[in-house]
C-alpha cells in the first residue's frame, strides 16, 4: 500500500516536487525536474498525488464568522491596563532589574574589594576610568619595564617565579612596550612587575582589567590571596557573580518568550 | 462597513498609523478586513470552533496590545504570526485542561465544520465536507511546525517567502515543513483509505496500484 514512499529513495527529492507545485523552485531546477518528470512515471504520479492533496485543502470550505472580532472600548481599555500575558513577560522586567542589580552589586563589591586590598598606601582611586588607566599605562609603559628588568637582574624576579603568579598578571600587556603583542610576556617579564614598581602602578592591571568583569574578579581575587581579611568580599562577588548569571539567564528566556509575538 | 482590503495599501499604512495611537475604529477597521482570514486560520489550526473564536480573539487582543510595536510593511504576516502563537498557546491550555480532545478522529470534530456552502449541488457540498472533515482530521495529527506550513501555504495560499516571514523561519524551512507535513498527511489519510469519498481515494488508490503494478520505478 506504501509502495509510492520508496519514490523517496529518487533522485528527485520530495521537497522539490513539493515547492514546484507551488510554483516556489528556481527556474533552473525547475526545468531539470520538467525534464526529468518527462522520464519518471514515479514522480509524475507522486507530484499527481500531491497536487489532488493540495487541491482538496485548498477547497476546504472558509467558515463564516460565528460573530465579529472587532473590539469593544471595554476591552480596548482592558488592554490598555493588562499586564503582558504570560509568566515570562511578567517576569521579565523583574529578572532585568535583578540581573542589573547584581551586576552593579558585583563591580561595587570587586571595586571595594581592591580598594581594600590596597590598603591605604595609595590615595588614587580604584575605580580609574579606562581611559585614565590606558594614559597612565601608555605613559608609565616603557617605565615599567626598565624598572622590571632592573629588578630581574637584582634577582628579585626568582622569588615571584617560585611562587605560582596568575596569568592575568603576569602577561599583563600594559606592562610590555605598546607594540608587543598580547599575551605574549618577553623573557625578562616572565617575573612579575609588581615588586619593582611604584604602589600607583602596581595598582594599574586590576583598574585596566575592570571593564571587563571576569579578569577583573580574577586579578583581585588574586591579589587578595595574601589578604585573608578579605574572604567574605570574594565570596560575595562568587554568589553575585552566579546570580547576576542566573539573572541574565532568565531575563534573556524570559524576554524571548515575551517578545515572541510581538516584535516584526 | 469594513475596509476592503488590499485594494488599498495607503488605506491599510493610514489605518495602522491611527491605530498606533490609540484610534480603535481604526484598529476595528483592521480587524474586519482580516478577521476571516484569521478565523479560518485558527479553525485549521486547531479544528474546534470554540477554540478558535477564543484564539482569534486572544490574536486581535494580542496585535492591539502590540500594534506600536509593529513597524514593518507586512501586517498581514505580522497578524497572522501572532495568530499562529494564539493556536500554540490555546492548544497547550487545552491539553492542559483537555475539554474536547483536539487530536481525535474525525467524529470527534464537533459539527459539521462547515454550513451549507451555496455553490455547487448538495451531493457537492456533502463530498466536500465529507473531505473536509478528513483532511481536518489529518491535519491535526500532524506535528504543529508542519500544520502551521501546510495551512498558511495550501488553505491561506501564501508564498513561501510571505510563510517564512510569519514563522520566523528561513524559505528553505518552510519548502521542507510544507514537503514534510504534505507527505504525512496524505500517509495519515491512506491509512483510511477506504473511508474517503471516491474521487480523491481514486487519485491516490490508483497511484498505488499502478506503482505497485509498476516494481521497476520503485525498486530503481
Amino acid at each position: 500500500m506504501f509502495d509510492w514512499l520508496k519514490a523517496h529513495r529518487h533522485p528527485v527529492k520530495e521537497a522539490d516536487l513539493s515547492a514546484y507545485l507551488d510554483g516556489e523552485l528556481p527556474p533552473e531546477r525547475r526545468r531539470q525536474l520538467e525534464e526529468h518528470l518527462r522520464s519518471c512515471d514515479g514522480c509524475s504520479r507522486q507530484l499527481d498525488a500531491l497536487r489532488t492533496l493540495a487541491t482538496a485543502l485548498r477547497e476546504m470550505p472558509e467558515s463564516p464568522l460565528p460573530r465579529s472580532f472587532t473590539l469593544t472600548p471595554e476591552q480596548a481599555r482592558g488592554v490598555h491596563k493588562a499586564k503582558p500575558s504570560s509568566t515570562a513577560a511578567r517576569l521579565y522586567p523583574a529578572f532585568r532589574t535583578a540581573a542589573a542589580a547584581a551586576i552593579v552589586l558585583l563591580f561595587a563589591s570587586v571595586g571595594a574589594d581592591i580598594f581594600l586590598q590596597s590598603g591605604g598606601e595609595s590615595t588614587e582611586p580604584q575605580a580609574v576610568m579606562l581611559g585614565a588607566a590606558r594614559e597612565s599605562a601608555a605613559t608609565s609603559g616603557e617605565g615599567n619595564v626598565a624598572a622590571d628588568q632592573a629588578a630581574a637582574e637584582k634577582g628579585v624576579a626568582e622569588d615571584y617565579e617560585a611562587a605560582p603568579i596568575p596569568s592575568t598578571a603576569r602577561s599583563t600587556p600594559l606592562m610590555a612596550p605598546l607594540p608587543q603583542p598580547l599575551g605574549t610576556p618577553l623573557p625578562g617579564e616572565s617575573g612579575t612587575p609588581l615588586p619593582g614598581l611604584a604602589a600607583g602602578a602596581a595598582e594599574t592591571p586590576p583598574a585596566v582589567a575592570i571593564p571587563t568583569p571576569p579578569p577583573a574578579e580574577e586579578a583581585a581575587t588574586s591579589e587578595q590571596e595574601e589578604d585573608e581579611d578579605h574572604d567574605w568580599l570574594r565570596a560575595a562577588e562568587g554568589v553575585l557573580g552566579g546570580l547576576a548569571l542566573g539573572f541574565i539567564a532568565v531575563a534573556f528566556f524570559a524576554g524571548w518568550r515575551s517578545r515572541r509575538t510581538q516584535d516584526m | 462597513m469594513g475596509v476592503r482590503l488590499p485594494d488599498g495599501i495607503a488605506e491599510e499604512e493610514t489605518l495602522l498609523a491611527r491605530s498606533r495611537e490609540g484610534d480603535l475604529a481604526a484598529f476595528n477597521a483592521l480587524v474586519e478586513a482580516y478577521q476571516g482570514r484569521v478565523y479560518n486560520l485558527c479553525l485549521r489550526m486547531l479544528a474546534s470552533p470554540e477554540a478558535a473564536e477564543d484564539a482569534a480573539q486572544e490574536a486581535f487582543l494580542s496585535a492591539y496590545r502590540n500594534i506600536d510595536r509593529f513597524r514593518g510593511t507586512a501586517f498581514r504576516s505580522w497578524l497572522l504570526r501572532i495568530a499562529v502563537n494564539a493556536c500554540t498557546d490555546e492548544l497547550r491550555r487545552r491539553h492542559r485542561r483537555p475539554q474536547v480532545s483536539l487530536e481525535a478522529g474525525p467524529a470527534a470534530i464537533d459539527g459539521p465544520l462547515e454550513p451549507p456552502d451555496t455553490s455547487g449541488s448538495p451531493e457537492e457540498w456533502a463530498l466536500r465536507s465529507e473531505m473536509s472533515r478528513h483532511l481536518q482530521s489529518g491535519l491535526m495529527r500532524l506535528p504543529l511546525d508542519q500544520r502551521a506550513a501546510v495551512v498558511l501555504c495550501d488553505v491561506q495560499g501564501m508564498t513561501y517567502e510571505e510563510i517564512a516571514t510569519t514563522l520566523v523561519v528561513s524559505v528553505g524551512t518552510v519548502k521542507s515543513r510544507i514537503s514534510r507535513g504534505r507527505a504525512r498527511l496524505r500517509r495519515l489519510l491512506l491509512e483510511n483509505a477506504e473511508l474517503l469519498p471516491q474521487r480523491f481515494r481514486h487519485n491516490i488508490d490508483s497511484e498505488d496500484s499502478e506503482e505497485s503494478a509498476d516494481p521497476p520505478s520503485s525498486e530503481a
